[in-house]
């Protein structure tokens, strides 16, 4: 792979991380790459792959860290492992430049955007304050952000999170470098914002003709922007090749693995039992409304009320799985949390098998509290670190009345060997298990009153695709086998897709499309839907670029 | 701004005024007898009686506090027998003990609380920062570790004995320093400065303990953001990136906790203000109650509370100007 006229060029590659007890782990085993001026590489493994660590040493980031590092990385003929700091430090921006995952924090707070980017350009190139203002405010045209010259004085929390991407890809773009590595550049990011950052990168990569490394636990992500690809597994590159051969013609059984298990629109949809014809509702919704008023009653500072759920009316039916989707900040998470009364409505009713619940007591909502459970995104702040994994699981038992222990140990026994917990590992604690198995001890406290109504938030978004998939294979069957009408809340479409009967699109608090799965993704009614659809990353590289200039002249069109 | 200010005003305002009828309450309305206090000893009861009626005693105590109140904006007069005795707006009533005005005593011991506490606060802002930071940035274990113990006997020990201790060695030993007497800045600055000098370095030896440990949790914390990472990855100097990027952050929380020492300092320094044997605000207050001298105790504690308020208000105000996301409305 390696060619005279490679920008980067990574040799046998190795980062170890030594542990208590004088034992080291090997990060990142043997791995060499190299991307050529104007390519692009795709980097894509799941947590604990090593490719953050790779991301990091390639601009000598481990330094002042406990990491080892050995191998060679070269950067435009400088040796990054073996080079002096000062050396190092020059080649950093100037020649290598990053862009880091989360956009939220990876600005100084305290300075306005402008003055960081013109910082940057001159620790390396000695210019004026003028010159450099002039350049932060072309770099900030080149990432298409409006009004450069007035945006030059706005400080990071002026900014959305597609913003502050762009702004820091300014600053990549600076001092002009010859490769820019972008570590989960869009993780953070909305699927539309997603969208558009990695087109941004395509356009710049093919403006200024340097070299990219995009690294993504995501396969969609670098299937249309990565020319190359190379798969991480445990620190090991287990497949590499073009992006074509890669994601459509896999050869390592692990890369298979990790395309089938990924959430695709175009896989074929998992069987259901056909409804039965005129099934019952369970939650009637009507026109429901939450507001929250922004700065405290103290603040004195009389506000607006900002809606966060906009008069919303939906039927649940019994049995049935619903998805709701959209954007951070549509709602949808607000909605959820009214259907199970963690939140009391502004207005409207929530009426559960006949009872309004929307303004219910605390006293008389108790008796219906076992048949409303919810399951949470993160799977580690929603369990109690302090109590043992059997013991959350019996605690809605012990609520619900039960209180021989045996029964309970039996009964949560159960309950773990269905989501498929060992009921060995009853007196074990959360932070001993993995993501994949906190959210299955989630599941089975939700499970633990036999719930009719179970409404899930978010609860694969942190999980890497290989556990993702295992975890809806669960939600699946127990809804089967407990006859549960489930509410699945998500931001990703895909994977709404693999689980849904029906879908509702939310936008600004309101829901802007509701359908069956099946009509929803394959014929879209409304604008934003289509818009939503369109931004979702897929893994074939060719259609992946069809998308991108879809994108492009529809964006040429508004 | 203007909007806050103005809230901020108000709410002052009502704090003080509660502050005020909770002390004038506390104090008028316990059996101590204001009327015999003021009267002093030997009083006859004709003597009693008049001036009782003089300071309005006879009154409801409701009546008493309005009139107090009045007295503070509008000035008050104290009529015994024939004569009568103008004390003018802010009227704050006149000592039991000496029959100065409040007034007049609050004048004289302020400038010497104020020039305690500015001073002691500088250097143990300016100790205490730079201590911590060597710590954090120097990255020597040993160093780190012998700071932590300095600063744990800092704050062990009590501010009389390193007075104490101060004393014997520079003014009865060495003979460097003159015992110190307060000299008005507006006198003589250098003596002024040279007889603050012990009791600034007592107060702030122990305060900058305090300074040194947040400075140093505060710039852990900083070194570990998602920016300061982001300063290292474009390629600004180690200095640049302390400089610039984690000072600043790190620094702002020590502000609020400064505001709030330096009216603690002003107003309650009483250990360092006897030792030093200066005339300040926790010596006064200390001395009225000692005397039950009501009027000087409702007055300083008043005026303490208006310290308090004001240095609040500014550290909001600083805060607000040192950190772009934080608006006042």
């Amino acid at each position: 792979m390696s060619s005279p006229s490679a920008v980067l060029e990574v040799r046998g590659l190795g980062i170890d991380f030594p542990v208590r007890g004088g034992e080291v782990v090997g990060a990142v085993k043997d791995l060499s790459f190299s991307v050529r001026a104007g390519a692009a590489l795709g980097i894509v493994g799941q947590s604990g792959s090593g490719k953050s660590a790779t991301a990091l040493a390639l601009l000598g980031l481990h330094r002042g860290t406990p990491a080892r590092v050995s191998g060679q990385v070269w950067v435009d003929g400088v040796d990054v492992v073996a080079a002096s700091d000062a050396e190092v430090r020059a080649l950093r921006a100037s020649r290598i430049a990053m862009v880091f995952q989360d956009p939220l924090t990876a600005l100084d707070p305290f300075h306005t955007i402008g003055d960081q980017i013109a910082e940057v350009y001159r620790v390396h190139t000695k210019a004026s304050r003028a010159e450099a203002r002039a350049r932060a405010i072309e770099v900030l045209e080149q990432v298409r952000i409006a009004d450069a010259a007035r945006r030059y004085r706005a400080h990071p929390h002026e900014f959305s999170g597609g913003m502050r991407q762009r702004a820091l890809i300014a600053m990549a773009l600076a001092c002009r470098p010859k490769v820019l590595v972008a570590d989960e550049p869009t993780t953070a990011l909305d699927v539309t914002v997603q969208a558009q950052i990695l087109d941004l990168l395509d356009e710049v990569r093919a403006e200024t003709g340097m070299a990219l490394v995009l690294i993504s636990h995501d396969l969609g992500v670098v299937a249309g922007t990565a020319d190359e690809v190379v798969v991480m597994h445990e620190g090991v590159a287990v497949e590499r090749g073009t992006a074509e051969k890669v994601l459509l013609d896999p050869q390592d059984p692990y890369t298979q693995g990790l395309l089938a298990a990924m959430p695709r629109l175009d896989s074929p949809l998992p069987e259901r039992d056909a409804a039965a014809s005129e099934p019952e509702t369970l939650v009637r919704i009507e026109d429901v409304t939450k507001h929250y008023r922004r700065g405290g009653a103290l603040s004195g500072r009389r506000t607006e009320p900002v809606p966060a759920v906009d008069g919303v009316s939906l039927e649940l039916r019994a049995g049935e799985t619903l998805g709701v989707v959209g954007e951070s900040g549509s709602g949808k998470t607000t909605l959820a949390r009214m259907l199970v009364r963690l939140l009391e409505p502004s207005a409207g009713r929530v009426v559960f098998a006949g009872t309004d619940i929307s303004a219910l007591g605390e006293r008389r909502l108790r008796p219906l509290r076992r048949d409303l459970q919810m399951v949470f995104q993160d799977p580690l702040s929603s369990l109690n670190p302090r109590r043992s994994v059997g013991e959350i699981i019996a605690d809605p038992l012990r609520i619900a009345g039960e209180s021989s222990d045996a029964q309970i140990r039996a009964a949560v026994r159960e309950l773990m060997t269905k989501v498929g917990l060992d009921p060995k590992s009853y007196d074990r604690f959360p932070h001993e298990f993995s993501g994949g198995m906190r959210q299955r001890v989630g599941i089975a406290r939700a499970l633990a009153p036999r719930p009719r109504l179970l409404v899930c938030d978010e609860p694969v978004a942190s999980l890497d695709v290989s556990t993702q998939a295992v975890i809806l294979e669960l939600l699946r069957d127990v809804q089967r086998e407990y006859g549960l009408t489930v509410v699945f809340v998500a931001h990703d479409l895909a994977v709404v897709r693999q689980i849904a009967d029906r879908v509702a699109v939310m936008r600004f608090g309101r829901i802007v499309e509701l359908a069956d799965s099946g009509t929803l993704f394959s014929a879209p009614q409304h604008e934003y839907t289509r818009t939503l659809l369109d931004a979702v990353p897929v893994v074939d590289p060719v259609a992946a670029r069809e998308k991108r200039e879809r994108r492009r002249s529809a964006a040429a069109i508004a | 701004m203007i909007g806050y200010l103005a809230r901020r005003l108000i709410g002052a305002v009502v704090v003080l005024l509660a502050l005020s009828a909770i002390v004038y309450g506390l104090f008028y309305a316990a059996p101590s007898n204001p009327a015999l206090l003021a009267c002093g000893k030997g009083c006859t009861p004709d003597r009693l009686a008049v001036v009782k009626s003089s300071l309005g005693l006879d009154k409801p105590l409701v009546d008493q506090y309005l009139s107090f109140l009045h007295g503070i904006f509008f000035g008050h007069d104290y009529s015994s027998g024939p004569s009568v005795r103008k004390c003018p707006a802010p009227c704050l009533g006149y000592s039991f003990e000496t029959d100065q005005p409040v007034t007049s005593i609050l004048s004289s011991a302020l400038p010497v609380s104020a020039s305690l506490a500015l001073g002691a606060m500088a250097l143990s802002l300016l100790l205490g920062i730079g201590s911590g930071l060597v710590t954090v940035l120097s990255r020597r274990r040993w160093l780190d570790h012998a700071l932590n113990a300095v600063v744990l006997a800092g704050y062990a020990t009590p501010v009389f004995l390193v007075a104490l201790v101060l004393l014997i060695i520079f003014c009865s030993d060495l003979q460097w320093l003159p015992f110190p007497t307060y000299v008005p800045l507006t006198q003589n600055p250098a003596e002024w400065a040279r007889n603050l000098l012990l009791p600034w370095t007592a107060l702030a030896l122990i305060q900058a303990a305090a300074y040194a440990r947040m400075t140093r949790a505060q710039t852990l914390e900083t070194l570990g953001e998602d920016h300061v990472r982001t300063a290292r990855a474009y390629g600004l100097s180690e200095r640049r990136v302390i400089g610039r990027h984690v000072l600043r952050g790190a620094l702002t929380p020590l502000v609020t906790m400064a505001a709030i020492d330096l009216a603690q300092v002003m107003t309650s320094a009483v250990l360092t203000e006897t030792m030093f044997g200066l005339p300040g605000i926790g010596q006064t207050l200390v001395g009225a109650v000692g005397s039950t001298d009501l009027p000087v105790i409702v007055g300083v504690t008043v005026t303490a509370g208006t310290i308090y308020i004001l240095a609040n208000a500014f550290a909001d105000i600083l805060y607000a100007a040192i950190d772009p996301r934080v608006e006042l409305a």
